[in-house]
């Protein structure tokens, strides 16, 4: 209720995705519920088309560690038997479920990115409940150029069997176009807002972008995210994502510039704040340049299929070093920062390659350590100090 | 008849061979820039002439697979082992939350690899996420030396037919990288799925790499479930505590080094596929595999109790921890989780932990046996645990035992 009032008051496209991806959230946890826990990056229209919410073990873990639940799931996550060195994602929503914080899977669904541990994860959650884990192999993209015509086939007829046993597994009947043409809607404004971002038009705020495509992921191909999405092209609709000027109007904006990989830490804005004091703003996101393209809702599976094999942290680290220094250019950025999130085996191994290329291209980078279900206020002195320095630096 | 050599780069003896010998590290000899590798192993070949080697990471792909095309398959993890580990000044730096398993074969792997005239190339699985990013790294330096095949989780119908798929791809890039270089002795001489030749030890005539228990397996004692392990150390600390190993489930183990050496050395890469998943089943593997074969082998082995030695920032070995800890429960197994590291010391609050363990094995044996009334007279034969104890071995150094 206090999400749908703050919604229609604020009319933003942020609050209105927000509390409808609660309200579908919340909806999983009624008495019948069928809830698929799957990969975050899992196209989420196969399970729209049969009117079912993804359960995402990393958005639920972030939405719960910013509740009156985290004591809770802190509590478990201590006792449990998965060691601390694991990511923190993993091993909160393990630890929710563990306390019944969050419901049991009827289904696993896996994809091979982003990472093994969300594979495993999944995988022992489908074993222990009794439920049928099933996950797409999407092959790794050429360091150069778009994703092979044989992989995008493998990885389409993959997509289009599960979504047909999805439909056999819940009896119930689809209704993919329609939520492909939900989904469209959703990526024709995010490229639109996008290519605004890129040219310089719109100035928005990275950090809240990541949160707004992040909690988005849920709602993918259903009428609420196309909603959400589409607001965003009003000034209203993205009113608190925009950078805070601070001052700096008849300028040529907030410096320095910066472009944020990975993920970001959830509920501890310090660094953010750090940013923000220096006069500085993170102008785009790694994370959100996915679904820039429309997908044909007549024939939707190979289109799925390039987006999943195409993300900007699949593939080999040289990939991701290119795409990442095609964004600090493409967004005119100062800087880089990498958020090292705790116990990423997949993105903490791409830094040093990342680190070289960007020295190549002469692009700053700096990484912070950090975990991104830290407590407010959580992250370290150290982590504070190098990015004054970092910021200093690019002053 | 390929025989092994083994002389030291900084050795003047090794400028005294003749040019033929292993070109790439003559080459790099006679420049003085061989100075980053204490060590190389190579068959020779019947000519005399070294043959080119094929490193490989994770026991995922047969050896005698990469034998194929005339290559000395031989494990990174002998250059690891063989090597100081420290990382050149200039090497890669990875992060510290680094699985020390993955930070040991790519510093390996690099200052040997990357040595100017080294042409020997790898065959890194993307196992994990941090072993594929390994791979990442290396393409850097390494360029088209390096292969990184995709190796599923399962084992079903299609995903045999993707790794054949990866196969056929390897073969080809080790045909092209074959080209032009002398290929080792054919199957007679060097067979294919052999123990691996370039590191084999005479005296065990397995590759020095392999780990096995140091003394023959028996049932009433523990089974050991780890990734990969350096060396016994483990296993000899639990043999000192008077306990026997009853069997070892290791990626660097003495069973799946002899699953991925047996079968034919000319299968197509459909069954080369199929015989690779059944036989690197490991903790990456997708659970119901890895449950049927852990629970296989804990059922040949009957032991008492179940170790579990994950090495820290492991992320499959941390779920197989689970896997381990949830079938010791259902086997009504005394369990103990410990973390090891690579090379995998007994550090002391390991050997703590391992010894009351252990302890309290022998105890439920002794004294615990809920056969014998507590208030009847044990016969004679019944107050002796069946595990061994010091008494048996009187003579035997119990070395570093806190």
């Amino acid at each position: 209720m206090r999400t749908q009032v703050r919604a229609l008051k604020s009319g933003t496209a942020r609050k209105y995705l927000e509390h409808h991806a609660l309200t579908a959230a919340l909806a999983l946890h009624e008495e019948g519920a069928f809830v698929p826990w799957v990969s975050y990056l899992f196209p989420s229209e196969l399970l729209a088309s049969y009117g079912l919410t993804p359960l995402i073990p990393e958005v639920a873990a972030t939405t719960l560690m910013g509740m009156d639940f985290r004591e809770e799931v802190e509590t478990a996550m201590n006792r449990s038997a998965l060691p601390r060195d694991l990511c923190s994602y993993h091993r909160a929503a393990r630890a929710a479920l563990d306390t019944r914080l969050l419901p049991a899977p009827s289904i696993c669904l896996g994809t091979t990115p982003l990472c093994t541990a969300k594979e495993c994860l999944l995988d022992q959650l489908a074993q222990e409940y009794h439920v049928p884990f099933i996950s797409i192999h999407v092959p790794l993209p050429p360091d150069e150029g778009p994703a092979r015509p044989d992989q995008v086939s493998d990885v389409a007829g993959q997509l289009g069997a599960l979504h047909e046993r999805i439909g056999e597994f819940t009896g119930r009947r689809p209704a993919l176009a329609e939520a492909m043409r939900n989904s469209s809607r959703a990526a024709r404004a995010w490229r639109s807002v996008d290519e605004g971002r890129m040219s310089g038009d719109l100035l928005l705020d990275g950090r809240h972008m990541f949160a707004f495509a992040f909690l988005g992921q849920m709602l993918w191909g259903t009428v609420a995210g196309a909603r959400g999405f589409e607001r965003l092209l009003t000034e209203r609709g993205r009113a608190d994502l925009v950078v805070p000027t601070n001052g700096s109007e008849g300028t040529s904006g907030p410096r320095p510039r910066l472009v944020w990989l990975h993920t970001v830490p959830h509920h501890d804005d310090s660094a953010f704040e750090t940013i923000r004091a220096h006069g500085g703003a993170v102008v785009f996101e790694e994370m959100g340049r996915t679904h820039l393209e429309e997908i044909d809702p007549a024939d939707p599976f190979p289109g799925l299929a390039r987006r999943l094999i195409e993300h900007p942290v699949w593939g080999s680290a040289t990939r991701r070093a290119r795409l990442v220094v095609e964004l600090a250019r493409g967004a005119r950025a100062d800087g880089v920062i990498h958020f090292n999130h705790w116990g990423c085996r997949q993105g903490l191994g791409t830094l040093p390659v990342l680190r070289s290329v960007l020295a190549r291209e002469g692009i700053p980078f700096l990484t912070i350590d950090g975990d991104a279900l830290d407590r407010p206020g959580g992250g370290s002195d150290t982590m504070t100090a190098r990015l004054e320095s970092f910021l200093e630096m690019l002053l | 008849m390929s025989r092994v050599m083994h002389y030291p780069l900084r050795s003047c003896a090794a400028r005294a061979l003749p040019r033929t010998f292993c070109s790439s590290r003559v080459v790099a000899i006679d420049r003085g820039v061989a100075d980053t590798a204490s060590w190389h192993v190579g068959p020779l070949t019947p000519c005399g002439v070294m043959t080119a080697t094929c490193y490989h990471s994770c026991a995922l792909i047969r050896p005698g697979f990469l034998a194929r095309r005339g290559f000395a398959p031989r494990s990174l993890a002998a250059l690891a082992l063989a090597g100081d580990g420290r990382r050149h000044p200039d090497g890669i730096e990875t992060h510290p939350n680094t699985c020390p398993w993955v930070v040991q074969l790519l510093t390996a792997a690099e200052s040997t690899l990357t040595a100017p005239g080294c042409t020997d190339l790898i065959v890194a699985p993307a196992g994990c996420d941090a072993m594929r990013r390994m791979g990442d790294m290396l393409a850097v330096r390494l360029g088209d030396r390096i292969y990184r095949p995709w190796v599923p989780r399962t084992a079903d119908e299609a995903a045999i037919r993707r790794l054949a798929k990866e196969l056929e791809a390897l073969d080809a890039w080790l045909e092209r990288h074959a080209t032009g270089r002398t290929a080792a002795p054919p199957a007679a001489a060097n067979p294919a799925g052999k123990a691996d030749p370039a590191t084999t030890n005479p005296a065990t005539a397995r590759p020095d790499t392999v780990v096995s228990p140091p003394v023959e397996p028996r049932p009433g004692g523990v089974f050991v479930i780890a990734g990969p392990l350096s060396g016994v150390d483990l296993l000899r600390a639990i043999e000192d505590a008077g306990v026997p190993v009853s069997g070892l489930d290791s990626c660097t183990g003495v069973d799946r080094a002899a699953a991925l050496a047996a079968g034919d050395a000319r299968l197509t890469f459909d069954a080369e596929a199929r015989e690779m998943l059944a036989a690197a089943v490991c903790p990456r593997s997708a659970v119901t595999l890895r449950r049927e074969h852990l629970a296989s082998r804990i059922a040949d082995a009957h032991p008492a109790g179940l170790i579990h030695a994950r090495l820290p920032f492991c992320d499959p070995g941390a779920y197989d921890g689970v896997l381990a800890r949830s079938l010791a429960d259902e086997l009504e197994l005394p369990f103990l989780d410990i973390e090891v590291g690579y090379p995998s010391e007994v550090t002391g609050p390991v050997r703590v932990r391992l010894e009351a363990f252990l302890e309290r094995l022998t105890l439920d044996d002794d004294l615990l046996d809920d056969l014998v009334a507590f208030d009847d007279p044990l016969p004679q034969d019944l107050t002796r645990s069946p595990l061994p104890t010091d008494a048996d071995r009187p003579n035997e150094v119990r070395s570093g035992r806190s």
